[in-house]
């Protein structure tokens, strides 16, 4: 019995200095942790196979049952989306012109990885998923990760065949985004529900529900553009935003391989009128080293976004 | 009393991996709980199989939940959920805790008082979680996930408990 208190004594000391060095330096335990998803991640395929599967027929009994309500909100959002696309077509013809216009450069595609939920966080107070997918397969930490609707949240850690991806509603989770229409920046930040916060919102005058969330790129973690959800309304003077995804069943994913722009080539002042994207020799040209953002659960910075744009260089003489 | 200390030790060693069984079992548990089962309204689904585990084992195989066991059992959940290192630990002790002393009382009573005890565990557990938690964080971490979950684990306690009496190891000195 004696034994049983001491170490019981020497268990909750260690178990209080371990939580004291997490919360100081959070990277500490982060390869533990990594090395035991990976070590388990062979079984945790296993198991989930037949786990996945009991938990898509529950989602089609609770499917069933909300069929009517289902069908209305498919109506209404039909009927948004025809007027949409036909916005979209027009938006489309003229961001083409545009393009040709300033010979802008495309983006080259991203490439990603697509992996499979094998394991989630099973507790009450986080929000995180466990990917089938690591750093074999060319996924490293801050990827942005993306499901048939949108952005699901990022890599914060990687092993050789697993990766932990913190959810967009994770109390951790920050992400910069614009509200469409009117281009208004805020941070996204997740409070471990389901309905996310938009935060640091630079103006809500004029603000509807059904306005669109998507990604502003700064920081150079996630790319820009893609689709976070739809403003739902405010609450307590904080607007909420409903993600498309459904968190609470999500089995594949796509991890995005982006790689921020790190050097920007500017063309010498003798060539003047040259757009950045002309190809110019290295030897003629300056290379700015802009590192990319790589701290975790760090808050959107102040940079502008004007930085991952070209400039056209100001004539001289 | 040396001689008597031999013995139990030595009985031990010759039981082998029985005395292992209840930290196996609960280490499965913690590898269940993780499963993707998805959650409802933000209510994560998966019950705590650990806790349930640990208190059934305390109850009926004292000599074989120990604190070290028990420090491997929530050091291996606090790695493989990527949370903060040791606040599992220190629920799961916490409960080692409560259940020893609980453990008089519910000695040769009906399941159902014992399952009164669990209600009492789990709900002090998640007082435990929310404030660990909410301090790690600093931030009031929302209750209805824990409660909820919480729920879950009391209201499956029962059938848990039935699962495991087809792994109970036999007591030392026979059954």
């Amino acid at each position: 019995m004696i034994t049983h208190r001491v170490s019981l004594f020497v268990a909750v000391v260690i178990a209080c200095a371990f939580l004291l060095f997490d919360r100081a330096e959070a990277t500490i335990f982060e390869r533990a942790r990594q090395a035991a998803a990976d070590a388990l991640s062979p079984v945790f395929e296993v198991v989930s196979g037949p786990v996945s599967a009991v938990r898509d027929f529950l989602a089609d009994i609770q499917g069933y049952l909300a069929v009517h309500e289902e069908n209305a909100r498919l109506r209404m959002e039909n009927a948004e989306l025809l007027a949409a696309q036909a916005q979209a077509r027009d938006l489309r013809r003229r961001n083409e012109r545009f393009a040709a216009l300033l010979n802008v450069q495309v983006d080259p595609t991203i490439e990603y990885a697509t992996g499979r939920v094998v394991a989630d966080d099973g507790g009450p107070f986080r929000r995180t998923l466990v990917v089938n997918v690591g750093n074999n397969d060319g996924i490293g930490r801050g990827q942005a990760v993306v499901d048939e609707h949108g952005l699901v949240g990022r890599i914060v850690g990687t092993g050789g065949h697993s990766a932990r991806i913190l959810l967009v509603t994770d109390l951790n989770s920050r992400v910069p985004v614009y509200v469409e229409p009117g281009r208004r920046r805020a941070i996204l930040s997740g409070d471990n529900s389901d309905m996310l916060r938009l935060e640091y919102l630079e103006s809500d005058d004029g603000l509807l529900p059904g306005y669109e969330v998507v990604t502003t790129g700064e920081g150079g973690l996630i790319p820009p553009g893609i689709p976070v959800g739809i403003v739902a309304g405010e609450l307590n003077g904080i607007w909420r935003v409903r993600s498309q995804t459904s968190f609470d069943s999500i089995d594949f994913v796509r991890v995005l391989r982006f790689d921020f722009p790190q050097q920007i080539e500017i063309p010498p002042p003798s060539l003047p009128g040259q757009f950045i994207g002309v190809e110019v020799t290295p030897s003629d040209s300056e290379i700015i080293t802009t590192p990319p953002a790589t701290t975790d659960d760090e808050p959107a910075r102040n940079e502008s976004d004007d930085t991952n744009v070209a400039q056209p260089p100001s004539e001289e003489g | 009393m040396e001689a008597g200390y031999r013995r139990g030790l030595g009985s031990r060693i010759a039981r082998g991996p029985a005395i292992m069984v209840p930290v196996l079992v609960t280490l499965l548990c913690v590898v269940a709980t993780v499963m993707p089962y998805g959650s409802l309204q933000g209510i994560p689904l998966a019950p705590m199989f650990p806790l349930a585990a640990i208190y059934f084992f305390v109850l009926t195989r004292p000599t074989l939940m120990t604190p070290l066991g028990i420090f491997a059992i929530g050091l291996t959940q606090d790695l493989i959920t990527g949370g903060p290192i040791g606040l599992w630990i220190l629920v799961y002790e916490a409960a080692f805790v409560v259940t020893s002393m609980q453990r008089v009382f519910f000695v040769g009573r009906p399941a159902g008082e014992a399952w009164l005890g669990f209600i009492f565990v789990v709900s002090l557990s998640a007082a435990i979680i929310w404030s660990l938690a909410s301090m790690f964080y600093q931030t009031a971490i929302p209750l209805v996930p824990i409660i909820g979950q919480m729920m879950v684990t009391a209201l499956v306690y029962p059938l848990l408990a039935w699962v495991f009496t087809f792994v109970l190891p036999e007591r030392e000195g026979g059954a």
